[in-house]
């Protein structure tokens, strides 16, 4: 696993420059097939989705997954945390990755919807980002926190 | 009501601390405007032109006189001295500077009050009929459901970025005075042998796009409710609309869905949801309902002799409310005195409004979405001495119409063609200045809208009047100035060519700010009218209608 996360924060390090808005193009040149790409093939055990992809045909195949990478458009996009609660749900137990243009203050809700690892935003250093994920210590509602240790990788 | 627990306490401190945190990051240059906006939205800070305005959360409107001594010291202490009742039972402080807001969440958190999603795309503060738990036609109290949503909804990671913002009303009474059909959800509250249940409306709303809910389910046992909110949040958050901010309510998804589709989507996610975590067990339901126990009534009072006193009489006719406990009544404290904004309320007031309510309502208050007070359980006995110390202080009148007052909702005074015709249109106007911000400072307007020509609502005598007509089936609005009541009763003049609905909030919006840009010092709307007459009024609405 690590291999592929280093592949992943390289190409995603170019999308810096991009502000976030273009990243989508890098992530074509990574080596992680899109959902569409993987549901065609299925060869991978990875797979990256937009917070605009509809996951639904992956509940039938949730087994064979083991990488999630959520790539948020917009700090906005709510639909990333329903995406992830959704993976949970369908039983994906593998790691469940946040890029793209969400928000550091977000990490901790990103957390409790099911991720668990993150590439965090450039002006984000991974002592920040484990105080953030510790914001608000208590809860009033259910949610889907990974069983899995938590993984920052830098930009 | 609902003790705060010890996690509920914490909560606040570490959201408290949360946004301390991110306000000086804020104020370094750390996070830009647009990263700290959603931030502080969802504590309840705008920001204006004038200044920062930060809403206060009341949950389904509930108080205790503690809490209201605390947000008199802190709008002595932080603001001008007063604070304001909003439309949503919430309180609002108009002129906080952004320094200080850390300051004041940690005030709040003291008597377990906080601003948590007051603002922003996210669930808002539920709220609930002012007579909840004391109205004579009362079937099931709602407080207990409220409290259950606002746990469930405080801070959900799930909800806290939807396409727009969110609003859930409950009512528990034969009788809506909830307005559950014009929110996202409206939950009716019912009882079958013995069991709850809940009727759900979906979709309502009124604003741009003017729809009443649609029901989504008929009967839903109170145990499933978490799960099947969840569900249809879900679903909304995953298909709403993000495009267009006036299409991404909730309403827009049902209608281009279609109710049948949409309630099968919620009920494709409610299958994984159902019978999971959020069930609603016997247990809590009991601990909930605990918390909202009547207070220690008498049951012993005799008959209350009334004086014979025509004004005492007419205020206890309007401003008193029948109440499920034989000899006592609830009873509205009107907040729209002369010179001050409607909702608007002093430091001193307050504390006044907390010793009373210590003196003859159990210790407890209520913030109505008319923008007044409720002092809820009053002997009738004791209504008399209340009313002549309302009087005193000048808050014993029975309120008049004005452009907040007009644009809460009605309630069920209305015949159903008015509420279907000025009810949208109410809505949208408060929509447009929901936003706008600047309420505050327009003083003393009357904006009244009738549906039909039974004028119900007395558009004619309305400083801005609005009036619904048919035109070969198709609706129009007809707009007047200059209307007024009282001694000087005066009816307004007709603007010209009506208009569609959509259009009326613009028109009342050039309306408003002809009257700003043109207004002496502290004069008001019909002051300004009688010195400058209807022309420049007119121009400014029809010039921008026809660009």
């Amino acid at each position: 696993m690590p291999a592929q996360l280093t592949d992943n924060k390289a190409s995603l390090v170019s999308a810096q420059t991009d502000n976030y808005g273009m990243a989508a193009n890098d992530a074509e040149n990574s080596s992680i097939p899109s959902l569409s790409e993987w549901l065609m093939q299925q060869e991978d055990s990875r797979l990256r989705v937009t917070t605009a992809d509809d996951i639904a045909p992956l509940e039938a195949l949730i087994a064979s997954v083991s990488f999630v990478e959520v790539h948020f458009l917009d700090p906005n996009d709510g639909r990333g945390f329903t995406l992830g609660r959704r993976l949970r749900d369908m039983g994906f137990t593998g790691e469940l990755r946040a890029t793209g243009a969400y928000a550091e203050d977000q990490l901790q809700y990103l957390h409790r919807c099911g991720f668990d690892s993150f590439l965090l935003p450039p002006t984000v250093d991974k002592e920040t980002a484990s105080e953030l994920l510790r914001a608000i210590s208590v809860t009033l509602q259910p949610s889907t926190v990974s069983e899995r240790k938590v993984i920052f990788n830098e930009r | 009501m609902y003790h705060y627990q010890t996690a509920d306490r914490q909560l606040l401190l570490d959201r408290a601390n949360q946004f301390k945190d991110q306000t000086r990051r804020f104020l370094n240059g750390d996070l830009s405007d647009e990263a700290f906006r959603p931030l502080r939205l969802q504590n309840g800070l705008y920001f204006q032109r004038q200044a920062p305005m930060l809403r206060i959360a009341v949950p389904y409107g509930l108080l205790n006189t503690a809490q209201v001594r605390q947000i008199a010291a802190i709008s002595r202490r932080f603001d001008k001295g007063y604070a304001h009742v909003s439309t949503r039972q919430n309180f609002q402080l108009n002129w906080p500077s952004l320094e200080y807001v850390p300051e004041i969440l940690e005030e709040l958190a003291k008597v377990d009050m906080h601003c948590i999603q007051t603002s922003g795309n996210c669930i808002r503060n539920t709220t609930t009929d002012a007579l909840a738990g004391v109205a004579h036609d009362e079937v099931i109290d709602p407080r207990p459901i409220c409290e259950l949503i606002r746990q469930w909804s405080t801070l959900h990671p799930e909800f806290a970025y939807l396409p727009r913002k969110f609003k859930i009303a409950v009512s528990g009474s034969a009788n809506d005075r909830a307005a559950i059909y014009a929110h996202d959800i409206g939950i009716a509250l019912r009882e079958k042998a013995g069991e709850i249940g809940c009727r759900i409306l979906v979709g309502g709303g009124l604003g741009r796009t003017p729809v009443i809910g649609t029901e989504l389910v008929p009967w839903l046992p109170v145990k499933d409710l978490l799960s099947y909110l969840e569900a249809i949040l879900r679903v909304y958050n995953a298909l709403g609309r993000r495009d267009n901010k006036y299409k991404a309510r909730i309403k827009i998804l049902v209608k281009a869905m279609g109710i049948d589709a949409f309630r099968e989507a919620v009920d494709r996610e409610w299958a994984g949801l159902r019978d999971g975590e959020l069930t609603l067990t016997i247990e809590r339901l009991l601990v909930l309902q605990e918390s909202f126990a009547p207070p220690p009534y008498k049951t012993d009072l005799p008959n209350a002799e009334m004086p014979v006193n025509p004004i005492f009489l007419r205020w206890l006719a309007r401003n008193t409310h029948q109440h499920k406990q034989p000899g006592y009544r609830a009873v509205t404290v009107v907040l729209k005195g002369h010179g001050n904004a409607p909702g608007d309320v002093t430091a001193d007031q307050l504390e006044f409004l907390a010793d009373l309510a210590d003196d003859v309502s159990f210790g407890e208050l209520r913030t109505s979405h008319e923008q007044n007070i409720v002092l809820a359980d009053v002997e009738e006995q004791a209504l008399y001495r209340l009313w002549e110390t309302l009087q005193q202080r000048g808050l014993a009148g029975a309120h008049a119409g004005s452009l907040t007052d007009l644009i809460s909702w009605p309630g069920g005074d209305f015949c159903s063609l008015a509420n279907a015709r000025s009810l949208p249109v109410a809505e949208a106007i408060h929509e447009r200045f929901d936003d706008a911000d600047f309420l505050f400072d327009l003083g003393p307007i009357n904006l009244n809208i009738s549906g039909c020509m039974n004028a119900c609502g007395h558009h004619h005598i309305g400083h801005i009047g609005v009036l619904g007509v048919d035109k070969k089936g198709k609706e129009f609005f007809q707009v007047s100035i200059g209307g007024r009541q009282g001694n000087a009763t005066a009816i307004g003049k007709i603007l010209g060519p009506s208009f569609s609905a959509a259009d009326i909030p613009e028109v009342i919006g050039k309306l408003l700010e002809t009257y700003v840009n043109n207004r002496w010092s502290e004069e008001t709307f019909i002051e300004t009218y009688d010195r400058i007459g209807i022309t420049p009024f007119k121009e400014a609405v029809y010039a921008s209608a026809t660009h």
